[in-house]
C-alpha cells in the first residue's frame, strides 16, 4: 500500500484554501464524471481517485491528520495515542458542519465509497459522513461483466448460470448474440442510494470466432475447395454448414472465387425464432500439381486443342 | 406491453428536484415526457437518463445549454463506437482469410 499524494492528484499545492480545493475538485469532476464518460475505466478509476482527495482535503479535520503525518502516515494511530496519554490538550474541533458541496454529492452512482487503502487505513473506513445536503435517491451502480462464448455456445439459445458479485443469475442467452453485443439485466446492479432502486447489469459478450466459418451478423463465410475437374465440368459438392452438410450442384466452368449463397443456411438471427442468416460459399480451385504423364499428355493435347 | 409511467410529482418527491427544474427540462425537449390527460409522466425506461440529467445539473452545476451539448456529444460518441464495433466485427472477417 503506497502513500497517496491528494494534492497532487487535485493538482493544487499543499497551501490551497478550502475555496481552492474546491474549485479544483469542481473541475475535475465535470472532466472525469462517470456520466460524461461511459464505457470508460480509466476515467473510472480517476473520479474515485479525486473523490477521495476531496474527501480528504476537503475536510478539516482529515486534511490536518493526513498533512501531519503525511508519508509517516502508516505510524499515525501510534502517534496520536502517544499524545494522549501525554495529555494531549484536547480536542482540534471536530466537524465542522457539513460544507456546501461535498464529494458526497458525487457518490450517489458510481462507487465512488471506494476509497484506497491508504484512505481506509488513515480514516478507518469511508464511513460517518454527513448527510448530503439534497438527499437524492439514487438508482444503485451498474455493473458491467464480460461473458466469453464461442460461436458453437451461441448457435442455440442457452442457460447458463453466472455469479456475479457473489450472487448467482440465471440467465438465458438468445441464439444469434454477436461479438460485443451487451444485453441488460435489469436490477442486478449495485444496491441503490438513499432508497433508490437497484441498478442493472450489462453483460457484454466476447464471442470467440468459429475456426470453420467467418460470421457477419447473421451471414456466414467460408472456402470451399473443389478440384480442377468438377469446377470445368460440373458436379457436386459436399459443403459443410454450421450445425449439417448439404449437397451443392457445382455449374460447368466455375471460376475460382466464385461465390454462392445458401439461403437460411447461416447463423440464427438475434432474437428471430427460426429465422437464420444465409451461408456464403467462395470456391477455390485446386490445380492438380503431380501429374503422371498420361495426364500431362491429355493437358497438352487439351493446350494444343485451345491454341488451334 | 404498456410502459410504466411515472408521475412529475412522484419524480419531483423522489429526487427532490424543483418545479423549474422539470420545467426546463420540458422547454429544451432534453427528457422525452410522456402527456396523458394533461399531466405530464416520465416512462421508467428514461428514468436512468433522467437521473443521469439531475446529477449533471446539481452536483457538476452544468446548465441546460451545457447538458444540451453533452447530451448531443455523448449520443454521438455512442453512436460512433457502437459503428466502431461492427467495423472491428467486419474486419475480423478479412483477418484469418
Amino acid at each position: 500500500m503506497e502513500y497517496i499524494d491528494y494534492y497532487k492528484i487535485l493538482g493544487i499545492p499543499k497551501t490551497a484554501s478550502k475555496d481552492e480545493v474546491k474549485k479544483a475538485y469542481r473541475k475535475l469532476a465535470r472532466k472525469y464524471h462517470p456520466d460524461l464518460n461511459p464505457n470508460d475505466k480509466e476515467a473510472q478509476k480517476k473520479f474515485q481517485q479525486i473523490n477521495e482527495a476531496n474527501e480528504v482535503l476537503s475536510d478539516d479535520e482529515k486534511r490536518k491528520k493526513y498533512d501531519t503525518y503525511g508519508k509517516d502516515w502508516k505510524h499515525a494511530d501510534a502517534y496520536e495515542e502517544a499524545q494522549q496519554q501525554g495529555g494531549y490538550g484536547g480536542n482540534t474541533g471536530g466537524f465542522s458542519g457539513r460544507q456546501q458541496y461535498s464529494s458526497q454529492d458525487f457518490k450517489g452512482n458510481f462507487g465512488g465509497g471506494d476509497f484506497s487503502d491508504f484512505f481506509n487505513d488513515l480514516f478507518g473506513g469511508a464511513h460517518g459522513y454527513s448527510s448530503r445536503q439534497r438527499s437524492t435517491r439514487f438508482r444503485g451502480q451498474d455493473f458491467n461483466a464480460t461473458l466469453q462464448l464461442n460461436d458453437e455456445d451461441v448457435y442455440t439459445s442457452q442457460k447458463q448460470v453466472l455469479t456475479v458479485n457473489g450472487k448467482k443469475i440465471r440467465l438465458t442467452i438468445p441464439a444469434g448474440v454477436e461479438h460485443g453485443q451487451t444485453i441488460k439485466i435489469k436490477g442486478y446492479g449495485g444496491e441503490g442510494v438513499n432508497g433508490g432502486s437497484k441498478g442493472d447489469l450489462y453483460i457484454t459478450f466476447d464471442i470467440i470466432p468459429s475456426s470453420r466459418f467467418k460470421r457477419v451478423g447473421a451471414d456466414l463465410y467460408a472456402e470451399q475447395k473443389i478440384d480442377l475437374y468438377t469446377a470445368v465440368l460440373g458436379g457436386d459438392v459436399i459443403i459443410n454448414t454450421f450445425n449439417d452438410k448439404v449437397k451443392l450442384k457445382v455449374k460447368a466452368g466455375t471460376q475460382n472465387g466464385t461465390k454462392v449463397r445458401l439461403k437460411g443456411k447461416g447463423f440464427p438471427v438475434y432474437k428471430k425464432k427460426g429465422q437464420l442468416g444465409d451461408l456464403y460459399i467462395t470456391y477455390t480451385i485446386e490445380i492438380p500439381t503431380k501429374l503422371s504423364a498420361k495426364e500431362k499428355e491429355l493437358f497438352e493435347e487439351l493446350a494444343k486443342i485451345k491454341k488451334s | 406491453m404498456k410502459p410504466t409511467l411515472i408521475s412529475i410529482e412522484t419524480i419531483s418527491t423522489y429526487h427532490k428536484v424543483d418545479e423549474d427544474f422539470i420545467e426546463h427540462l420540458k422547454n429544451a425537449e432534453i427528457i422525452n415526457f410522456i402527456i396523458e390527460d394533461s399531466n405530464y409522466y416520465l416512462e421508467e425506461e428514461e428514468l436512468p437518463h433522467f437521473e443521469k440529467i439531475v446529477r449533471m445539473y446539481y452536483d457538476l452545476h452544468i446548465n441546460m445549454e451545457g447538458i444540451e451539448a453533452i447530451q448531443h456529444m455523448l449520443r454521438k460518441m455512442e453512436s460512433m463506437q457502437r459503428q466502431m464495433q461492427q467495423l472491428e466485427n467486419r474486419l475480423r472477417l478479412y483477418e484469418d482469410f
